[in-house]
């Protein structure tokens, strides 16, 4: 019977397809998530490149002259920060509201739930890769250079989309419920960009405040994602262990947090 | 169970908490939590519902609404657990439930075909594999490459249904979905289920209306206010329900 199959016996790969949905069907959910996005727009992708260029020309007219004089190559380092972040909040955010735009589909078929969430951060994933790339390709054009330690960028791109990952999924079956948790979330997110360095760097914030933006994980893995692109340098071992330890742990504690409301989620939609 | 059962419910009951429109569910999460009695109130959807479908069968549930038919569908497609009671299912369910459910409407047809596919858990080449046939049977060929939100609700029915029979599953589930069909479609239906019928497969139909289920269903279960009042062939329990519905309509009219 299906309904009694023992958990044991149940291969490894089987209960992973049961609980996150096929390959295919992730795939195809995120593909949605960017085509149904771009479809009807003259320019397409190049909007989602775009994005992010109207704040990092408002950080560099505003701060260049206070802030990037403390940073060589502020131009970049501004430019990685808003490429992350925009990925992050964005990414957050679409996770998090994923079960309320795929309401028809959670009532009416019987697909894992927990597809959708990871389906967004997967098309998150991929404007994250196009806008890392563009940067690249326009680095030396920047004031930048191309050096071997950008082969680390998709490692730190996959580390912050693993947290990215955890919290929006942790959080997906409460904003289902509540209104107020998408809200919240919103809001939270704008102050944590403040505690991020995206534009400035931390050697300027007073002691207190400099531990604060010490102890957000995002700024490690912000420093992960920077680093070879601004630097040419790859980060640190514990620098790497900082940012896989953050995204492990959020992504466990955002796991057991879906699967604890999973079996209520069906009855929200 | 028997050997050849593909379904079976015992005792089953399902509770939805309905909240109170008027207040915020955080405020009201918090009022319950403060003073139980201010939770939200609960609402018994199926109560203790017992069926059992075997293979090759096909068995309609009429009902009025709000009677708890397609919480009964969704409890048999394991899309909600039951609150108390067992379900207990073989193989494979190939469900069509609701009008549209599921559909992307900004996605075109053939998007919507291999959306539904795969929320299905077919994979991408069975899905590739039976395009074709699915365009076919639905008849909307030169519909495909259109938006989903320019077809009519005919055409959703129509391209639903044939996802829904493309493979054969071990029970079909369909939820109100052949209502709005028309006279040469319907025949399709039934012809399609009649070979998968032949293959093995079962048949859940809910419907409000006598006719659909009587076109496809031999056996049929009469479900109000979340019990069930009545089961057997679809012509006797047909006439209880029609007479139950007089009665009431005539209580009703009475009431006016």
């Amino acid at each position: 019977m299906q309904d009694h199959t023992p958990e044991s016996a149940v291969p490894p790969g089987a209960r992973l397809l049961s609980i996150f949905g096929s390959p295919g069907l992730l795939w195809f959910l995120a593909r949605r998530e960017v085509i149904v996005r771009y479809r009807s727009s003259a320019l397409g992708l190049m909007w989602s490149l775009a994005q992010p260029l109207p704040l990092a020309l408002v950080l560099l007219a505003v701060f260049s002259s206070s802030l990037g004089s403390r940073v060589e190559g502020y131009v970049t380092y501004v430019l990685t920060g808003v490429v992350f972040w925009s990925f992050v909040s964005h990414s957050v955010l679409a996770t998090l509201n994923s079960l309320q735009r795929n309401r028809g589909a959670l009532r009416n078929a019987p697909a894992p739930a927990a597809a959708f969430p990871v389906a967004a951060v997967l098309a998150g994933l991929f404007h994250l890769t196009l806008s890392s790339i563009t940067l690249v390709v326009f680095l030396p054009a920047l004031g930048g250079a191309a050096s071997p330690a950008l082969l680390a960028l998709p490692v730190a791109m996959l580390l912050t989309a693993t947290f990215a990952l955890g919290l929006g999924m942790g959080l997906a079956p409460f904003a289902l419920r509540y209104a107020d948790v998408g809200e919240a979330t919103q809001l939270t997110l704008g102050v944590i960009a403040y505690a991020t360095p995206i534009f400035y760097h931390p050697s300027i914030l007073p002691p207190r405040l400099a531990t604060i933006v010490d102890l957000n994980p995002l700024t490690t893995l912000l420093s992960c994602f920077r680093q070879p692109v601004h630097a040419g340098a790859l980060p640190s071992i514990s620098q790497w262990g900082e940012a896989a330890g953050w995204s492990a742990a959020m992504l466990v504690v955002g796991f057991l947090l879906f699967r604890s409301q999973e079996p209520g989620i069906r009855s929200h939609v | 169970m028997s050997e050849e059962a593909l379904l079976r419910l015992e005792d089953v009951s399902l509770e939805y908490r309905v909240r109170r429109t008027d207040r915020p569910p955080l405020k009201e999460a918090a009022l319950s939590w403060l003073r139980p009695t201010n939770g939200p109130r609960s609402m018994w959807a199926l109560r203790n519902v017992s069926l059992s479908v075997a293979r090759g069968e096909a068995v309609g549930v009429i009902g009025a609404n709000g009677a708890g038919k397609t919480s009964l569908v969704r409890v048999v497609a394991g899309l909600l657990p039951p609150t108390r009671g067992s379900v207990r299912r073989r193989g494979r369910i190939a469900p069509l439930l609701g009008i549209g459910g599921g559909f992307d409407l900004e996605l075109d047809g053939y998007e919507n075909i291999m959306l539904s596919g795969l929320l299905q858990g077919r994979s991408l080449r069975e899905i590739r594999d039976r395009t074709e046939w699915i365009a076919g049977f639905s008849g909307l060929q030169e519909f495909l490459r259109c938006p989903m939100r320019t077809y009519s609700t005919g055409m959703l029915v129509r391209l639903g249904f044939a996802i829904a029979v493309a493979w054969p599953a071990d029970l079909i589930l369909v939820d109100e979905a052949l209502a709005v069909g028309d006279a040469g479609f319907l025949a399709r239906c039934r012809q399609r289920i009649d070979e998968l019928r032949r293959e093995g497969s079962a048949l859940l139909l809910v419907a409000h209306h006598a006719a659909t289920i009587g076109a496809f269903c031999p056996r049929c279960l009469w479900l109000d206010d979340g019990r069930v009042l009545a089961e057997g062939p679809s012509a006797e329990v047909f006439a209880r329900f029609a007479a139950s519905a007089g009665t009431r309509a005539d209580l009703t009219a009475g009431r006016c």
